[in-house]
């Protein structure tokens, strides 16, 4: 019976999604309609508005019809703020700048215009405003239904597959999609509208705070990889946030950097070098100096706290000397698509981060990688003396997370188009450590799991997103987050959770007992 | 312990070994200061003094730190408490009228609480003092930007007095009392700085407390077996270290006379550095006041030569302080694996 239960929420889910998703496909079918009709996106156009709920329909459609007008007359589209600021997801739209949009095809919208008013066109190719509007709402409410209900599946999954044995790490996975769940629950009884998720027919990229969510989490959940195999080796590495500063630093000086310009500088949207090189290079010299960490604490032995602080207090020094302490910025196109383009209808970053995480989890778990890492977090001279050269696997593993950092910085830099030598990765460190620790790796080091880091950075970058929803000013995200963390974390801790399994079991005992 | 020991063999005791390391990197950096720019005044009483005023309210921060180390544990959360205390006076006083007599001791009553409250969890609840302190950094941080996001300055005769308070050194020159100078002055933060090096240095080496807490750094498991109050010596420690960050808190106000949501960002590192450079081991069980009073120092003679240098730029002090962090661990690195090899023999 149990063990039935997660497939009949599974099902129930994925039923709810699917009617979400229904809802989603409409709206886009509309926005479809309209960019193939007058090369406007939805979300330059006023009318966006009409999921505000007092709107001025006669405002709406002035703007829009000015708008589809202006644009079959400049040939391109126009991206107007207020537009913008109308929208729902503001937040989006101001954060993903988007990119230039490609020229409409004008005689065909001018045509379009003389035939009548585009507002009413569009209007009648959904039906009626309230419905769309209606759909746009039980869009968000059927998502995140279906969302949440898929995720009670897989916690009960985890639950009925683990607590009776009192596995500890991976009941405290269950914690972790347990605390995720709560926060959504939150936010679908608040407001349903967070889970929307809208579609730019002109960049071909999902947009919505569930996107972003994971989007966001990128730079975090590459860099969790290798901080969880540190920690799982009873280290932790300081030093993240400042090599991601050092290869954005990198990255921006070799686009800029021009020998044969006489200032030494290229206006920035090209660079001298090719691109894979402005790549290869940061990354290679994030790997030396993660190798570099590694080798303090594998040769010489050095606490791996402070063997990272050494990196943590000079890589930012290094980094405003790689620009000699200025702040680059760039126009490049090709930088521009590792951090802001869309790949599978997806933001960049989140496909970057399915690769790098696939990646990792083939070298540690299908070849005996992750084993040495869990012994020599065990027990190192056990480890040593059955022929485990610790050395070796602490070189790796730093070197790994370093390259790792580096990605992150790629991603970071390119979705500012900027080098930030001050506030690059800042606090990257710590969100990474409480990443993997939500995601249940002890911070005694031994057995690590990559699936709860990344659940752990899912909800970090949940809390922030939905605290920023809420209105709530950047800077005291972080009292809500500690809130939450502190819920999470004491929930997580040993005599709490003994005391849970403990009444379970009780609990069970009692049904047996009746049962008999 | 044993009272006939000379008193050279007790000086030369291998566990001061670290301390003596930092003295003499201290000497060594502060003699090439002397050699290059002792002409233009690095060697004067006034530079000296300075090298305590600049970093004073870290130093006062690393009292409890040093305290916290030992026991094995680390608090993150120093400089956010810190800063939550100068937040709290000059909201106080700024913006709601209540005298900074108030909020300086409320300011107290909350750094010992949130010392307090970490403690129970780092002991009671097994949470890992990193993830802990962590999470009471994010905290303070959120509370203190909850409060107000912007610097709010202070104006209050109180604050200006215990700023403007200062003791003024003075030389004899011929059977006369003359101003030394440059004129050289020791403020309150540097008196506050060395009277809690001084009480620090009391409770650890004795009282029955400070041996307790090297004891649970040693081994917990021993000194729990050993009988000693290890949950309570654990959460005082925190509770200790969450006074010296409300201390050094208020310190920095007299320092800066404002309240700022981002002070002292990053400080709770600058303070572990400073207080394992001073030969504090992370691992718990090794630790002197002395020593982090000289990393505190070490941490400020290093802008002061770049400073006198006048051509280096400021992140070459980052650098700097990474290089020596690295010299630093090596060194202690090598002592120890040598006393370890010298106890094996």
């Amino acid at each position: 019976m149990k063990k039935k239960a997660y497939l009949i929420f599974l099902i129930l889910g994925l039923i709810v999604l699917a009617v979400g998703v229904f809802f989603f496909g409409r709206i886009c079918a509309v926005k479809d309609s309209i960019y193939a009709k007058y090369g406007l996106s939805f979300s330059d156009a006023s009318i966006g508005s009409v999921f505000i709920n007092d709107y001025d329909e006669a405002a709406v459609k002035a703007d829009f019809d000015a708008a589809v007008l202006q644009t079959a007359i400049s040939g391109e589209s126009t991206a107007t703020d207020a537009a913008e600021a109308a929208e729902p997801e503001a937040a989006d739209a101001t954060e993903e700048a988007a990119p230039a949009e490609e020229a409409a095809p004008a005689e065909d919208a001018i045509e379009a215009i003389s035939e009548g008013s585009p507002y009413d066109a569009v209007i009648g190719s959904f039906g009626k405003v309230q419905s769309l509007r209606t759909a746009w709402k039980l869009q968000g409410i059927f998502i995140g239904a279906g969302l949440l209900l898929c995720l009670v599946a897989v916690a009960l999954v985890l639950r009925s597959r683990n607590l009776d044995f009192a596995a500890i790490m991976r009941s405290k996975i269950t914690w972790a999609v347990i605390a995720e769940i709560l926060i959504l629950i939150v936010c679908l009884i608040i407001r349903p509208e967070f889970f929307n998720i809208s579609y730019q027919p002109s960049n071909r990229m999902l947009y919505g705070n569930l996107v972003d969510i994971v989007n966001r989490s990128a730079e975090i959940t590459i860099i969790g990889m290798g901080m969880t195999m540190v920690i799982a080796l009873g280290g932790t590495d300081l030093s993240v946030g400042a090599l991601v500063a050092v290869s954005g630093a990198l990255a921006l000086k070799l686009m800029r950097w021009d020998p044969t310009n006489p200032l030494y500088q290229t206006p920035g949207d090209y660079s001298v070098y090719p691109f894979i090189l402005v790549l290869l290079v940061p990354l290679l010299v994030c790997l030396l100096m993660g190798a570099f960490n590694g080798v303090l604490v594998g040769q010489l032995k050095l606490q791996p706290i402070i063997a990272t602080l050494i990196l943590m207090v000079s890589g930012r020094g290094i980094a405003q000397i790689i620009t000699n302490g200025k702040q680059y910025t760039t126009m490049y196109s090709p930088f521009r698509v590792i951090g802001q383009g869309s790949c599978l209808f997806l933001p960049t970053p989140i496909v970057i981060t399915v690769l790098v995480v696939a990646a990792v989890m083939l070298f540690v778990r299908k070849t005996a990688f992750g084993t040495f890492v869990e012994s020599v977090g065990i027990n190192p001279s056990a480890s040593r003396l059955s022929g485990i050269n610790s050395k070796v696997v602490i070189l790796i593993v730093f070197a790994m997370t370093g390259f790792l950092a580096g990605i992150s910085g790629l991603i970071y830099s390119s979705r500012i188009m900027s080098n930030d030598s001050n506030n690059a990765g800042i606090n990257y460190e710590t969100d990474a450590i409480l990443s993997v620790v939500i995601g249940g790796t002890s911070m005694t080091g031994g057995k690590f799991s990559l699936a709860g880091t990344i659940v752990g950075s899912i909800i970090i970058r949940t809390i922030v997103t939905f605290v920023y929803y809420f209105g709530v000013s950047p800077d005291s995200t972080m009292a809500f987050k500690a809130l939450i963390i502190a819920v999470i974390i004491v929930l997580q801790s040993e005599p709490v959770r003994n005391w849970m399994a403990k009444r379970s079991q009780a609990r069970a005992m009692v049904k047996g007992g009746v049962a008999k | 312990m044993n009272k006939k020991q000379s008193l050279l063999s007790r000086i030369m005791n291998p566990k001061y070994i670290m301390v003596y390391a930092t003295v003499i990197i201290f000497l060594i950096i502060y003699a090439y200061g002397a050699i290059r720019y002792g002409s233009i005044g690095f060697t004067t009483l006034r530079t000296f003094v300075n090298f305590f005023s600049d970093n004073a309210y870290y130093g006062i921060s690393a009292v409890g730190m040093t305290m916290v180390l030992i026991t094995g544990g680390i608090d993150l959360s120093v400089a956010s408490v810190a800063s939550l205390t100068g937040m709290i006076i000059a909201y106080g006083y700024e913006r709601m009228g209540i005298s900074p007599v108030v909020t300086m001791l409320f300011s107290i009553v909350v750094g010992v609480g949130l010392g307090t409250l970490m403690g129970a969890a780092i002991h009671y609840l097994n949470v890992p003092p990193f993830i802990t302190t962590l999470t009471g950094n994010f905290l303070a941080r959120g509370i203190c930007s909850l409060i107000s996001r912007e610097s709010i300055s202070i104006n209050h005769p109180l604050i200006d007095a215990l700023a403007g308070f200062k003791i003024t050194l003075y030389h004899m020159v011929d059977g006369e009392w003359v101003k030394i100078k440059p004129i050289t002055n020791i403020n309150l933060t540097v008196i506050i700085f060395i009277v809690m090096i001084i009480l620090g240095t009391l409770l650890l080496q004795h009282t029955r407390f400070g041996r307790n807490v090297y004891a649970i750094g040693g081994s917990e498991s021993s000194a729990k077996l050993m009988g000693l109050p290890v949950g309570k010596t654990k959460v005082a420690v925190y509770a200790i270290n969450g006074f010296c960050s409300a201390l050094a808190g208020i310190a920095y106000v007299l320092v800066v006379k404002s309240g700022w949501n981002m002070a002292l960002q990053g400080g709770e590192l600058e303070v572990i550095s400073s207080a394992v450079i001073g030969g504090t081991l992370l691992t718990g069980g090794v630790g002197y006041m002395v020593g982090t009073m000289f990393g505190v120092l070490l941490k400020s003679v290093i802008p002061a030569i770049i400073n006198f240098n006048g051509t280096l730029s400021s992140w070459w002090g980052k650098i700097a302080t990474g290089a020596l962090l690295l010299l630093f661990i090596v060194i202690q690195q090598m002592v120890v694996s040598y006393t370890g090899k010298k106890k094996a023999s």
